[in-house]
This record gives structure tokens, sequence and C-alpha cells, in this order.
């Protein structure tokens, strides 16, 4: 009989390693003599040089040969050797399964369980018993972005195969989506970071039956955020039932582990993923007595055990190890015998004969090749046509024809719908709570006289910053009573009044003290006098952290015995930027911390104003629900209201106004075309915080939405950054004179833009 | 057990002193229970390793504080030792509704570590009386009567006391 042997493949020990060495090393410490021989597809596979290994293969990469051939050629190995194989790389196991299925030697899982754990892994997700993040398939950065700020921007962007990339803002975003789409090919899937303790369940099962199981905390991370040290434990009996459903339902084979994370706020638990392999820290389950690389090919093959599985302790760290490896393995010979870097992607740029030492290999198993291979081949998208009310807004607000270029057009119906949604999301708060609740328009925001005018007309009030913006909105009509002041500098040119505001919310202890001091004087009346609280958890430089004892000390002497006839409190940081869900949490800690305090000073708040910066996509009913939990969170905590507040700016002007470029020149680069307009980000300064969608439009034909892609428009101004807009497919016709609308102009686009380079 | 010398503490554990009409006091006893309130998550609620006490951590590191002390002392110190923790995290406790007993014990340390305690204890002016011996300090700890049983909580260090290695050479408990 000759010697029983495993076949393992995916043996890259690097900062994300793949499990074949682990898999060698608890093999071998149940059968010490047992053959092993490792598969990988290019020799910077650093886990080749392992001296646990009795033969390696370097495969021609996936880029090469005929995907059915490649997989013969392996079966091939395998069966030559009499082995059986257990697979160390996703997109391989799932190639196989494919092509070579129920092959008796091959320990992966059938097709259908690949189905069954896809991301973002529902159906696995319900017969586990876990939640699944909320997540949305993206094509482009624009309906990726309308996702992510709603939960703060903090999201992983997964590749359709492999790989998840965190992200904390829109310029990390786009990159990921791009980068992502541009390695592993096909669709990206967002889904919401989730705060809280990340846990493993890793086993093994042969032919639907579970051979054994354990759980894994994580305790030290790399910065990609593997593991780096584990606590291993027993599966809890529920858990494990639910696997066992998971593994019969799937007809699972071969090693799998399930990553989950328990959200700290919450205590749900979320399924991160499902593996269709076992994970590079097997050998840590191993140490801790649980052997199912070993449970495994024993059940498989029926050799019988020569070592038992010992517990040497209950937790694992790893180490870096340096071990001897020949020039092919260390990257003094190219790997040039297929035209082809160790990454499998492009030539490389470093040869042997390079001074700079050449970066580590990042897929030395050519995943991405592989994964782009298996990708379908995807049309260029095309133009899209407007809606009517779009199309209508647009041919309302462009009477003339031809105009001014560049110029920024205003939607006067759009501001009119925004107010009738302000207006209803009013009417739902003051319904559901029974506190009357109004807006303030955040003038700052873009101050247009039009803007005004509207909201003046719709009995709404004005948030303003300073003493001079004050006087701009009386000069527009608006009565002292409707005014809200707030900002660090509010007595900033201060004539000394007297002056009439509808509420004044002070920005920390010393304006408090001050602003006090003017309405004790007579030179200030405010119907509502209150303070900002600012959000314990995030950084803000604005209002006051009550949560903070010397603050809150000090809150407490200012208000005790103070003049205040209605107090306010006032919670303003902007949702766009934390989400909506940490938005609330940090304004419930803040509102919590405040009733305590205010009880003590004795005194009570009147009015609650829930600020500004909400996301411009949120739909009515979505914005009206969160003010709503806020406002009964405060009630809860405060008592009875007499206003609810808030102040939306973005919210309300950026759909409303957009800017009018003409093409001034279509080029060609090494990533795609880009085209060149007469605007810049001179008109468009906001250009960082939110894609702008863009429409074209050819002489004599409608405007059409232009979809997303690689591709990029330049502004005229001659500086590397003056880039309004990328991550969009340009048309096939695009030419020079054709008109761009950069759509959502209407905030900061319009309040700060600049004269420069004209 | 028996602990060598200079023998086991025969004083009861800290006590932060309350000023009589003293806002401030108050003030700081209703700022710790306001902002435990605002902490509040469901997963404390099974969280015995640091019974969701963290955020005390945000305010205060452990080092030496001078005797007496007082709750309006609190918002002010950078540092407190032990004794100050164990007090303010038993009132936060006891308010959440749970039995907490305070307790007194010795633990072993090392030479390196009772010399650098010993050093910094006096470079404050605060007198190192807790450190027993070389080998030996006195500190104080809950006992918390949590849903799954009593813990040995250490609100210093955050975690589990007296198991293993850890256990204390001598311990007393006093009903709060
Ligand atoms: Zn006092």
């Amino acid at each position: 009989m000759s010697t029983p042997t495993v076949v393992l493949s995916g043996v890259h020990s690097g900062p994300n390693p793949s499990p074949g060495l682990g898999l060698a090393r608890s093999l071998r410490s149940a059968w010490p003599r047992l053959r092993l021989e490792a598969v990988d597809y290019s020799p910077r596979s650093t886990g080749l040089s392992a001296s646990e290994f009795d033969r390696v293969h370097v495969r021609p990469g996936w880029h090469t040969a005929d995907l059915d051939a490649l997989c013969a050629g392996l079966v091939s190995i395998v069966e030559s050797a009499g082995a059986v194989f257990l697979p160390g790389l996703d997109l391989e196991a799932a190639l196989l399964a494919d092509r070579q299925p129920g092959h008796p030697a091959l320990l992966l899982p059938p097709s259908a369980a690949f189905d069954a754990v896809v991301k973002p892994g529902e159906t696995a997700a319900s017969l586990l018993g876990l939640a699944v993040p909320e997540y949305r398939f993206a094509e482009g950065v624009e309906d990726g972005a309308d996702f992510a700020v709603r939960h703060g921007w903090r999201v992983w962007v997964k590749g359709s195969r492999y790989e998840a990339v965190a992200t904390n803002g829109r310029a990390e975003l786009a990159a990921a989506i791009a980068g992502l789409r541009a390695t592993w090919g096909g669709e990206t899937l967002l889904q919401r970071h989730v705060d809280g303790a990340e846990e493993s369940v890793v086993f093994a099962a042969l032919d639907g039956e579970l051979l054994g199981a354990c759980a894994m905390r994580k305790t030290m991370v790399t910065a990609e955020g593997k593991t780096w040290a584990g606590s291993v434990d027993l599966l809890d009996p529920p858990s494990r039932a639910r696997l066992v459903d998971l593994v019969r339902v799937t007809r699972w084979t071969g090693g799998g582990e399930v990553e989950i994370v328990r959200e700290t706020d919450t205590g749900i638990p979320y399924l991160l993923e499902v593996n269709p392999r076992f994970p590079a820290w097997i050998h840590g389950a191993t140490l801790a007595g649980v052997n199912l690389p070993a449970r495994l090919v024993a059940a498989a093959t029926g050799i019988p055990r020569q070592e038992r599985e010992k517990a040497h302790s209950t937790g694992f760290v790893r180490v870096v190890e340096e071990i001897p490896a020949g020039p092919h393995a260390i990257g003094v010979v190219p790997t040039g015998q297929h035209g082809l870097s160790c990454d499998g992607e492009l030539p490389g740029h470093r040869c042997a004969d390079s001074p700079v030492p050449a970066p580590g290999g990042k897929h030395p198993s050519g995943m991405p090749v592989l994964s782009r291979r298996l990708a379908l081949p995807r049309p260029r998208p095309r133009p899209v046509d407007l809606d009517h009310r779009r199309a209508a807004d647009i041919a309302d607000a462009l009477l003339v024809d031809p105009y001014e270029s560049p110029a920024r057009v205003y939607f006067g119906g759009v501001l009119d719908r925004g107010l009738d949604r302000l207006a209803g999301v009013c009417r739902d708060v003051e319904d559901a709570t029974g506190v009357p609740t109004r807006f303030a328009y955040s003038a700052k925001t873009n101050p247009d006289p039009r803007v005004l005018g509207a909201v003046l007309r719709r009995g709404a009030l004005v948030e303003v910053i300073s003493q001079a913006e004050a006087r701009r909105c009386a000069e527009a009509g608006f009565p002292g009573d409707r005014v809200v002041l707030g900002g660090p500098a509010k007595w900033w040119r201060f004539d000394g009044g007297p002056v009439k505001f509808g509420a004044v919310f002070c920005d920390s202890v010393g304006d408090l003290r001050r602003t006090l001091a003017l309405v004790a004087e007579g030179g200030v009346y405010a119907d509502v006098l209150g303070l900002r609280l600012a959000p314990p958890g995030v950084p803000s430089r604005f209002g006051v952290d009550v949560t903070c004892p010397r603050a809150y000390r000090a809150v407490a002497d200012a208000l005790r015995g103070a003049p205040v006839g209605r107090l306010g409190l006032q919670f303003h940081h902007a949702a766009s930027q934390i989400g909506l869900r940490a938005w609330l949490r940090e304004f419930t800690a803040a509102i919590t911390v405040a009733a305590d305090l205010l009880t003590r000073a004795d005194v009570r708040a009147r009015c609650l104003d829930l600020g500004g910066g909400w996301p411009p996509g949120l739909g009515r009913a979505e914005l009206g629900a969160q003010l709503v939990r806020a406002t009964r969170a405060a009630v809860r905590e405060l008592g009875s209201l007499d206003q609810v507040l808030f102040e939306p700016g973005k919210y309300l002007v950026e759909p409303a106004m957009a800017v009018f470029t003409t093409v001034l020149d279509v080029r060609e680069g090494r990533h795609g075309r880009a085209a060149v307009v007469d605007a810049s980000i001179a008109e468009l300064p906001d250009w960082g915080s939110h894609p702008h969608p863009v429409l074209w439009r050819a002489p004599g034909a409608p405007w059409r939405r232009l979809p997303p892609g690689d591709e990029s428009v330049f502004g005229r101004l001659c500086m590397e950054h003056d880039r309004p807009r990328a991550g969009l497919t340009l048309p096939d016709g695009i030419a020079e004179g054709d008109h761009l609308l950069f759509l959502d102009a209407g905030a900061y686009d319009a309040s700060m833009s600049f004269r420069f380079g004209v | 057990m028996t602990v060598s010398a200079p023998g086991v503490p025969d004083h009861p554990p800290s006590t932060l002193t309350e000023h009589a009409d003293c806002a401030a006091c108050a003030d700081t006893r209703s700022w710790l229970l306001a902002h435990d309130r605002a902490e509040a998550t469901p997963a404390r609620e099974w969280d015995t390793t640091t019974f969701g006490l963290g955020w005390l951590f945000r305010y205060f590191r452990w080092g030496p504080s001078r005797w007496p002390f007082a709750w309006c002392d609190v918002p002010s110190a950078e540092h407190v030792d032990c004794g100050v923790l164990a007090c303010v995290a038993g009132m936060v406790l006891a308010a959440r509704g749970l039995r907490v007993e305070r307790v007194q014990l010795v633990e072993r340390a090392a030479v390196e570590e009772t010399a650098l305690w010993r050093g910094r204890w006096l470079a404050a002016g605060c007198r190192p009386d807790w450190i027993l011996s070389d080998r030996e300090v006195y500190h104080e700890v809950l006992l918390v009567h949590a849903d799954a049983g009593p813990v040995l909580f250490d609100p210093t260090e955050l975690r589990q006391v007296g198991q293993g290695r850890d256990r204390p050479l001598w311990m007393r408990q006093w009903a709060l």
C-alpha cells in the first residue's frame, strides 16, 4: 500500500495568508508520516518553501490555460498520488465543484452549497439564525454613496468573489468600488459596518454530516482585519444545532468557516460571510484540541489516526518566521515564463536587476485573474433616459437656447417639492409625538434670494450663524421671532441691540454666560434660550459635551437661577457624516446626561432643536421616522416639550440647482476617455462631498443620464485635481460642443463657488 | 490564608467624603449616574468582564489619590486609586439594581512593580501604605451579584479576579 497522501492548495503565507500551511501542520500532528503535497499557481506563494511539504506543484497561472484543462490537471495530480485534496482557495474550490462535481477525492462542498453561501449569504444566515447587515449591490459611486451616507460612510465594499475593504468616506468609497471592480470583475456589494466583537465558527463535514466544529474569538487583528491571535472555545449547543442544519441542507463536504460579528449596541449576531474552506487560522483550533482537518481526512479515507487530539492551550498567536527558500521563491528569478508578475497581473515593473525589492505578492495564487475570467462579460452601459418630471424641471429651467456656459441653473419646482416634503415631515412628527414641529432653513447653505423667498412664503423659520446673516434674513422679510441664531461667532459685530430672535443656541459654556448677560442687560430678547450639546462619542468642535464631568458642573452652575424663560437643547451633528444609527446613539446619550443635569439645575427644557446635516437622499418617511425616534427619546428623558425644530440645509437646496457646461474636448487616456468641460471645481467646489449625477445632451437630442463606469469629466483649470466627476461611462458619440449638466449643485457648490481661471 | 509581614489590613474599605450642602458633590454623583445611564446597551446586560464601565477610563487613569478624597474631587482628578474606583463603580452598579459588596484583597506583585509604584506614589506626595511589602499589595475590588452568579470584579483593571494564578493571598468582604 502506498503512503497515504493529501494534496493541499493555497499555501501562501503572508499578511493575508491562505490555509494550506496550517492544514499541513494540523495533518502532520495527527499523522507524522503522512505525505503532503502542495499546489499553488505561482512560485511566489511563500508556503511552497515550507519543510512541511514532501512535494510541491507550481501550476500554470489562471490566465494561460483552458480552465477545464487546469481542473483536469489538478485531478490527475490527486489521482496519481492516490490522494485526497483539500482546497485552500475559494474560487478554485468553486470551479472544481462546478467542473468536477462529486469527485470523491476532492473534499469540497457541492455547487449548491456555494450558491447557499454566496454574498451576502441570506440563505446561510437564515439557517444559522443570524442577521445580515444592510447591504446593496452597487454599480458605481452614485448609488454606493446613497447607501453609504445613511450608514455614516462606515461600510464594507466587497468584491464579487473575495476581498472586503472598509471605507470611511466618499473618496475611499469611490476608490474601493473602482479598485475591487478592476481586481475581481463583476458587481460590488456594499454592506453596513457593524461595530462589535468578531467571532468565527470553523467546521468540517462529510457528505452533509458534521464532523466537528469550534468557535474562535479574534483577540488581535492585522490592519486588514485578519486574525493575528484568537481564543478558541466550544460551540454552544444551539449554534451547533443550527450548523448541523446548514451542513445537512447543503450536503456540505470539506472545511468551512462562518464569520460573525456581535453588535455592541444591540447584541445582535450578524453573518459576515461563510467561507467554503478551512480558514487560515485552522491550526489554532488544532492546538486547542480540535483537529478538524484530521477528522475530515480520517472520515474521508478511513486512515486510522496515529496521534490523538491534544489541547495545548485555549488560544493561539501568530509569529513570523524566516525559512530557507530558492531563487524562484524569493524573486531573484523573474517569474517571466508566463510574461506575468507574481500577482498574475500586469507584467512586473520591477525585475531581478532592480535595486528596489519587489512588493510581496498580494495574490500569488492568482485569484483575481480567475475571478475576472469567471465574471460574465457585460455590455458597455449606455446613457439612461430621464423620467418625465426631471425632464420637465430641466425644460422649465433652461428656457433660452443657446445660453451662457458655464451657468448655474435654478429648479424652482424641485425647491417647491422639497418644501412640501419638509412640511410633510413636520406634520408626521407632530402626529406621531404630539409636539409642534417646524423647520428652520440653514441660510448659509445657499442664501440665494429665490430660496429665502420660497422659505419665507411657506411660513418656515431660518437659521443663521452671524449678525450679518440675521440682517440679510430680516431684509428678505423674516421677522425676528422666525430666526434661529446659533454657531460659535453669533455675537461677532453685534451692535448692542436691542434685537429679537426666535431661539438662540449657545455653543460653549462661555457663550452661554455671555448670552445670559446680554439677555439680562436687555440687549437681546429670545423666545428660546438654549445650549448646543456636543456628541459625546464622536469628535466635534461644536457645542458642550455635558458627559464631561467639568462641563456638567459648569453648565449646572451657569443655569442655576439663570433668567431663562424657555430653555432649549440643540443637537446638531451631521447624520450625513456619521450615519442615522450613530446619530441617534449620540443624540440619546447627550440628551440622557443633559436631562439629569437640568434636574440638578432645577430647570426644564421646552424646545428641542435636532439640527441639520440630513442626507439629501432621505425620503419623507425616513427623515420623519428618525426625528420621531429622537423626539420620543427626548420626551422620555426631558418630559413634555412645546416645540421641536430641525435645520435642513443641503437636504432642501442641494437638488435645486445644477451647473450647465459645454464639452471643450474629448481625450483618450490610459484609463479610458475623459471629457474636458468649461466648468471646474470653482463652480463645483463641493465636488468632493458627493458625486454629482451628470446629464449629457448632444445637439438636438434630449438630456440623458450618464451611467457608472471608469471614465471622467475634467474641468477647465490647469490643476491636476480639477476633476469634478469620475466613475462614469461617457457615451460613444460624445463630442466637442455637447452639453453636460451637473445635478445636485444647489448647496455649498452654489454658496462657496469662486471666481478662478476666468 | 496567611500573609507575611506587615500583616493583614484591619481598616475598612475606602469611602469618599460627601460634604454637607456641597452642590459639587451632588453634581458629581448625578453626573456619574447620568453618564452610566447614557452608556447602557443590551450587550452590557451579560458583560460580567467589564460590566460596561469602560467609559470611566475616558476621564481617569489609575494612579495615586490623596486621601481624604471627596465626591467633588472626582471631576478634577486625573488619577484615581483603586479605593476611589471601587467607591465610584460600587455606587454606579448599585444604582443599576445590582447587589454589590466591597472586597479587600492582598495580592502578589513583582518586586519591580512595587518599586515603580512606590516611586510614583511618593512623587505625587501620597503615602504608599497600600504596598505591604516588596511582593504584596493591598487592593480594593467588588463582589457583584450578577444574574449568572457572584463575580469578583476589579473596576481598576475592568476584569474578573480571583482565578488561577491571580488568586489573592487574602480577602475580606464588606456589605455595602
Ligand atoms: Zn464636595
